[in-house]
C-alpha cells in the first residue's frame, strides 16, 4: 500500500487529537468489533497529519528529522514500521469500513 | 391514558399517543415515570399505530445491525430526520417499529405495527427503547455504556469491559462490602456543572431510577492476581470508548464521544484493573486509588 492509497483511506477514520497524540475510529454501516480503537503517539500523529497526498516518504522524513531532532537511520525506520501497522489496521478494517 | 413521562437519567421524554390507544411500556420502565408536565418535556415522542411504509433500501441506509439469521435495526437517512426501522424477532422480515428523529428539535416520532386486536401502542417495544437512549444521548451530550457503576458512601466507581469481564461481579463484591449498586450492566453519564454523574436507565427487569457522581473509572478484566495501573490521554479515552454504546457510521458523532471522554478522562483518574473474584479486591481498589491520589498531589 503506497501513500496515495493511504491518504485515499484515512477518509475512512474518525480522528481526533487528545493531548498530543491521536484517536483513530473506524467509521463504519453495521456493527463493529470495537475491542481495538487505535491510539497514535506524537510521531504517528505527526505523520498521519502530512499524509496528504503531496509529501512523499522522503519528505516525511526529511520532516521527522527536523521536527524530533533524531537522525535519518532512526527516521527512516520509524516511518517504515509505522507505514506498516497502519497498512495492517486498514486492511483490517477494510471490509467493516463503509 | 394519552400521554405519559418518563425521567430517564434526568431527561424528561414525554410519550404522546396520537389515537386513542393508551401507551404501553415494558414493566422495567414504570418505575422511572413521573408526573406529566408537558411544559417540562426536553423530547417529546408522538406514537402513532401502523407502519405508514418501510423505508427504501439502497444508499440512504447509515447503519445496520443484523448478522447471517437476521435483521436487528437499521437506521435511515430521510432528508433532515433519522429514521429507525427496528424488525421483529419472532417474525422475520416484519417492521415492529419505525421512528423518525428531528435531533436538533427534540421531536421523535415513534410507529408501532402492532397486531390487529393490539388496543394499545408499545412504543419502546425492545430494541427500540434503548436505542433512543442512545440518541437521547446524541442529543444531549451524554455517554451510553456498557458498564456497572456503584457507590460506596463516599466515591462512585464504574467498572467497564468487554463481555465477561467482570462487570456485574465487581458490582455484586462491592455491594457485599456495602456499596449501592447504580446498575450493573448499562450506565447513562453526564457532565452536570462541575461533575459527572451515572445513571441506570429502564432494563428488562424492574430497578428503581439510581445515580451518583462519578468519581472514577477502572477498565476491568479477570487477571490470576489484582492490579491497578493507572491510564492517561488518548489511550484511556480509546479504551472507555470501546466500550461505549454506539453507531459509529457519522464522523461528527464519533468526534461529540472522544470529546466528551477527553473531558472525562481530564477530570477523573481512570485505571487498568485486573482482579481476582473475591472481596478483597474492594480494600485493594480503595488502597491503590488512596495511593495514586496522593502521589498526584
Amino acid at each position: 500500500m503506497d501513500l496515495n492509497e493511504i491518504q485515499r483511506r484515512k477518509n475512512q477514520f474518525a480522528t481526533r487529537m487528545v493531548g498530543n497524540e491521536m484517536v483513530l475510529v473506524p467509521v463504519t454501516s453495521h456493527v463493529a468489533n470495537m475491542t481495538e480503537l487505535f491510539t497514535l503517539n506524537e510521531v504517528g500523529s505527526f505523520i498521519w497529519e502530512r499524509i496528504d497526498g503531496i509529501h512523499t516518504e522522503a519528505e516525511l522524513v526529511e520532516a521527522m528529522i527536523r521536527e524530533f531532532e533524531v537522525d535519518r537511520e532512526t527516521a527512516q525506520t520509524d516511518l517504515s514500521e509505522f507505514l506498516n501497522e497502519l497498512q495492517q489496521l486498514m486492511e483490517k478494517d477494510k471490509s467493516s469500513v463503509r | 391514558m394519552n400521554s405519559l413521562t418518563l425521567s430517564i437519567a434526568g431527561f424528561r421524554i414525554r410519550l404522546k399517543s396520537d389515537g386513542p390507544e393508551p401507551i404501553r411500556l415494558e414493566p422495567g420502565y414504570l418505575p422511572f415515570l413521573v408526573p406529566d408536565e408537558p411544559e417540562s418535556s426536553d423530547v417529546v415522542v408522538t406514537v402513532k399505530k401502523g407502519i405508514p411504509k418501510p423505508f427504501p433500501a439502497g444508499d440512504r441506509i447509515l447503519f445496520e445491525a443484523r448478522d447471517d439469521r437476521q435483521n436487528y435495526y437499521s437506521v435511515h437517512k430521510q432528508r433532515e430526520l433519522l429514521g429507525l426501522q427496528v424488525y421483529s424477532q419472532r417474525f422475520a422480515g416484519r417492521i415492529q417499529q419505525t421512528a423518525l428523529l428531528d435531533l436538533p428539535k427534540k421531536k421523535w416520532l415513534v410507529y408501532y405495527a402492532g397486531d390487529l386486536d393490539d388496543t394499545s401502542v408499545f412504543p419502546l417495544q425492545y430494541p427500540l427503547g434503548p436505542l433512543l437512549f442512545y440518541y437521547l444521548t446524541l442529543t444531549f451530550d451524554a455517554l451510553l455504556i456498557h458498564a456497572s457503576g456503584i457507590h460506596d458512601g463516599r466515591a462512585g466507581r464504574l467498572f467497564t469491559g468487554f463481555s465477561g469481564s467482570g462487570k456485574s461481579t465487581m458490582a455484586g463484591l462491592w455491594r457485599q462490602s456495602g456499596s449501592r449498586i447504580i446498575n450493573d450492566d448499562r450506565l447513562i453519564i453526564r457532565r452536570e456543572t462541575d461533575r459527572y454523574v451515572m445513571y441506570n436507565t429502564p432494563m428488562h427487569y424492574v430497578a428503581f431510577p439510581e445515580h451518583a457522581t462519578l468519581d472514577a473509572i477502572h477498565l476491568i478484566r479477570h487477571a490470576p492476581e489484582n492490579s491497578l495501573v493507572p491510564l492517561t490521554g488518548a489511550r484511556a479515552v480509546a479504551e472507555i470508548m470501546a466500550n461505549c454504546i454506539q453507531q459509529g457510521y457519522e464522523k461528527e458523532h464519533i468526534h461529540r464521544r472522544i470529546d466528551f471522554l477527553t473531558g472525562i478522562t481530564a477530570r477523573l483518574p481512570v485505571y487498568d484493573t485486573g482482579f481476582k473474584p473475591d472481596p478483597e479486591i474492594v480494600g485493594y481498589i480503595l488502597e491503590k486509588e488512596k495511593k495514586q491520589q496522593e502521589k498526584s498531589l
